[in-house]
């Protein structure tokens, strides 16, 4: 067994992974990477890129067919889903080639195959060729995460239901479509099917789709998705999912208690997803995990000492950027650059039709903590901006603290709203209050003006409206 | 041109200051050496006095104002002739002086501009800044205070976040010493959490679930500057200074005996004396720490200070707070001389009168409930000082004196100290003294 040696040892190399890999090349680590299957991880192969790549052709498919509503005739616009898959897979493939560019730029090994750490805390990589193994100071397992398959009793069909893979690369547009689950995943395929022609259904658990956002950006976006023909089905149970030619869901209204049956061609289940944390021997070690998630304390450090965890491995937020903002201070603190923790404020986007964007605490968490807030909201239906392109859907909504004018979180709805929550992560890290944007000249025209009058409206003063 | 009147800067450290109360009104001549106004400081009201003539013409900052930074104009005397657009545009130029919400705030004495890409701006400031420097020659010209007041001109370079330059405004945290932790020392938020009590923030009224009425109160009481320094100083004092604690019962007979005497002395009908159990206490507790010298000491973190002379610190209770004016080189005054000056402390202290020199210093304290009738209490430690002794009243018990039961009178002492300056056997020796001294006053002549 060939045996090499390494300051640092990353096992993946998703978003968390390789960009640890690189801060850890340019503070003179000698650093490798263990990846089993794709360079770039789901982010970039099967999640976050290839998703956009495939919404932005559902996106220029409703243009075409809204193209009367800016004086242009467009006749016989169809999509074609092969091209549109390929188009999505390139764009895949160019940005993990992009990260073979980067390991080689910055002298990082890469070791494809599976990593499985021994009681030494070695770590023996296998794959189809040869056995080696790894030993590092410092090992950070940034494996990432893998759909949760539904949890139905009696289910034997759950082989056939489909996960993103297989939403993300479907051989033809489903007439129908059932997705379970309303989170980030759920909803833009819900959107992409939706504009393609499918006929979407998305079954919720809670009361409100997209659960984890504010209530008005729920409701909002249900309508929003609803008059563009999706069905939502929420407070609803799936009690079963039969296979004939087509598959029946069974739903229980949890309210009511009434029971109904639903046909589709597809399932998509979105019902969350849980931690890559097997075959890594860490039972070989002192690492705790919970829920199949991996323990981690500050910076990532596990109950075993020099391995440390990073991105979804570690649980929700289950987000690209949480990961490589993880990855790098999890480097950083192995390094001794850092060492207080800082509190993390993460920005998420959901990239529907239109699109969410939020930060921070929702109006409702606001409250049940006792905070004494001011809430602002601007609708896209007074920007200027908004009405030229036609995408007057939507609002920015803010939230702050009524007495320090601390920005407690910022909601948003619309038009490339994903392009404007960074202003507010900006302003949130940099500790503005209301008067900081108040003072802040905000460009004419454009969307980003609703921030300015969003935060001028919580304290009664906007102007626009 | 109008002379300002400014919140004075007492000490290096003061940052803001109350206006207590003005004694003019607007409209009212001043002559020179009329008080104006009083200031309430973080220790002390001072008494603002004006050296020109002419007359008060605007009251910027009201009675109980409160929180206004050092240097800021709080009212302005015009002289005569002086229109009220003079005083308009006297009074514009100043507050142009100092823009309020500045992100980065970056206060340095050094005037030159680096701007220089903004060249309208560049004059302006310019002017501005000849104008500053003229309002600061003014202010030492114009407005004199009874203390000598020293105005800090050291350099200070602070950066701090928006957010927590609200906090500190809103909650008074003084921003000067504390280090920031943001990129580049910015103070943000974090750094100042240590001195806010999250509940602060929060509506009650809105609180979810809210169930019982037990937080409820009748009367929310701001805090005054006093109280505000008692409330960081004896609270740093319990968490950090390592307190121990001994007791003592001490025979008061001789005391009290010492005392008719003093008091009956008729040497000098007019300059007739009367001392009070406390000055004699107080002066046994300097011959106490001239005999253990390892208790007439400062902790000063990474050492010990001691000193040769005797400044005892005095707890004088007032309805304001508690205060603790210094007996200077004790060791070499009388009980008369002491009494003399504890009296003079006392109406200062009653007044709100002390000035720094009156409380700053000294290496150890007495507390003397025994006039609220307390029977023995343990008192917590004025940092940096070695101890603080607890004195309780005069009570009667029974002893056995030469085989016959007799009341004998007693006072019951608590020593405490602090363990870092000094060790168990060292602090008995010392309550040792005092003992000895209380009950033989004799002892002092030697």
């Amino acid at each position: 067994m060939i045996e090499q040696k390494y300051d640092l040892a990353i096992i993946g190399s998703g978003p968390g992974g390789y960009v640890a890999a690189i801060k850890a090349a340019q503070i003179n680590m000698n650093v490798v990477v263990i990846e089993k299957k794709d360079l770039g991880g789901i982010c970039l192969n099967w999640g976050c890129i290839p998703t956009k790549a495939l919404l932005r052709s559902s996106e220029i498919y409703d243009f075409m067919k809204n193209s009367s509503t800016f004086g242009l005739k467009i006749k016989n616009a169809e999509p074609d889903i092969n091209n549109i898959i390929k188009r999505s897979r390139d764009v895949a493939k160019k940005l993990s080639n992009g990260i073979d560019f980067l390991f080689k730029k910055n002298n990082i090994n890469l070791i494809y195959g599976s990593a499985k750490i021994n009681k030494n805390k070695e770590i023996e990589v296998k794959n189809s060729k040869s056995i080696k193994k790894v030993i590092a100071k410092n090992i950070i397992i940034a494996t990432g995460a893998s759909p949760k398959k539904l949890n139905i009793e009696n289910n034997h069909v759950n082989s056939k239901v489909w996960s993103y893979f297989e939403a993300m690369a479907p051989k033809k547009i489903p007439k129908t479509i059932g997705i379970i689950g309303s989170g980030a995943i759920g909803i833009e395929f819900a959107s992409f099917f939706n504009s393609l022609g499918s006929n979407v259904s998305v079954f919720e658990m809670q009361q409100e789709i997209l659960p984890n956002e504010d209530n008005d950006v729920s409701e909002f976006l249900r309508k929003s998705l609803s008059k563009k023909g999706i069905s939502f089905y929420t407070n609803s149970n799936i009690i079963d999912i039969k296979e004939n030619k087509t598959f029946i869901i069974k739903s229980k209204d949890l309210k009511s208690g009434s029971i109904e049956n639903h046909d589709f061609e597809n399932v998509l289940a979105a019902v969350g997803i849980r931690g890559n944390t097997e075959n890594l021997g860490l039972e070989n070690t002192k690492v705790t995990i919970k829920n199949n998630q991996i323990v981690t304390h500050d910076f990532g450090s596990t109950d075993e000492e020099n391995i440390y965890a990073i991105g979804d491995v570690t649980g929700a937020p289950w987000l690209a950027h949480k990961a490589s903002h993880e990855g790098i201070s999890c480097v950083e603190y192995i390094a001794g650059i850092i060492k207080s923790r800082e509190k993390m404020v993460i920005p998420s986007c959901v990239y529907s039709n239109p699109q969410v964007a939020s930060i921070g605490l929702t109006e409702k968490i606001a409250i049940s903590k006792g905070l004494n807030i001011k809430v602002g909201k601007f609708p896209l239906s007074a920007n200027g901006k908004a009405l030229s392109l036609s995408e007057s859907e939507g609002f920015v909504k803010t939230i702050f603290e009524a007495n320090t004018g601390q920005i407690l979180g910022a909601h948003l709805v619309g038009v490339e709203v994903t392009e404007l929550i960074n202003s507010f992560a900006l302003a949130i890290k940099l500790e503005a209050t209301e008067v900081d944007i108040f003072s802040t000249i905000f460009p004419h025209p454009t969307i980003s003006e609703s921030i300015h009058e969003s935060a001028l409206d919580a304290f009664d003063r906007a102007i626009h409206i | 041109m109008p002379v300002s009147i400014l919140m004075p800067s007492l000490s290096p450290t003061m940052t803001e200051g109350n206006v207590a109360k003005w004694l003019k009104k607007v409209g009212d001549s001043i002559k020179s050496g009329d008080i104006i106004a009083e200031v309430e400081t973080d220790k002390a009201t001072m008494e603002v006095e004006a050296i020109d003539e002419g007359s008060l013409a605007k009251i910027i900052h009201n009675d109980g104002a409160e929180n206004i930074a050092v240097n800021t104009l709080i009212g302005v005397i015009s002289l005569e002739g002086e229109t009220e657009k003079d005083i308009e545009l006297f009074i514009e130029n100043q507050s142009k002086d100092k823009p309020e919400a500045i992100a980065e705030e970056e206060i340095e004495n050094d005037t030159k501009l680096t701007v220089e890409t903004i060249p309208e701006n560049n004059i302006d400031e310019e002017k501005l800044n000849e104008e500053k420097r003229q309002i600061a020659q003014n202010k030492s010209n114009d407005i004199r205070l009874t203390n000598e007041n020293s105005y800090s001109h050291e350099k200070i370079k602070l950066s701090i976040s928006p957010l927590a330059k609200r906090i500190a405004d809103l909650k008074n945290i003084d921003i000067n010493n504390i280090q920031g932790s943001g990129p580049r020392g910015r103070i943000i938020k974090r750094d100042l959490d240590p001195f806010i009590d999250e509940i602060e923030f929060i509506d009650e009224g809105k609180l979810q679930n809210k169930t019982s009425t037990e937080r409820q109160f009748s009367t929310k009481v701001p805090l005054t500057n006093i109280r505000k320094t008692i409330a960081t100083r004896l609270q740093q004092s319990k968490q950090t200074v390592p307190h121990f604690y001994l007791k003592s019962k001490v025979c008061a007979e001789e005391i009290i005996k010492s005392r008719t005497i003093i008091n009956n002395l008729d040497l000098n009908e007019e300059n007739k004396i009367k001392v009070s159990y406390n000055d004699i206490i107080i002066k046994a507790v300097t011959f106490a720490l001239k005999h253990v010298p390892q208790m007439n000491a400062t902790w000063n973190d990474d050492s010990i200070l001691k000193y040769s002379l005797v400044d005892i610190a005095v707890a004088v209770a007032t309805d304001n707070g508690l205060f603790t004016p210094v007996i200077r080189s004790a060791c070499k005054k009388s009980i008369s001389q002491i009494s003399t000056e504890m009296k003079q402390f006392i109406l200062k202290a009653k007044e709100n009168k002390l000035l720094p020199d009156d409380y700053n210093g000294g290496t150890f304290s007495i507390s003397n409930l025994g006039m609220y009738n307390v029977h023995e209490f343990s008192a917590i430690i004025n940092p940096p000082q070695s101890g603080i002794l607890a004195v309780g009243e005069i009570y009667e018990e029974f002893q056995i004196v030469e085989d016959k039961p007799m009341t004998v009178k007693m006072i019951n002492l608590v020593l405490s100290v602090d363990h870092r300056i000094a060790d168990g056997a060292t602090a008995a020796n010392f309550l040792d003294k005092i003992k000895f001294f209380m009950e033989n006053p004799l002892g002092m002549l030697a």
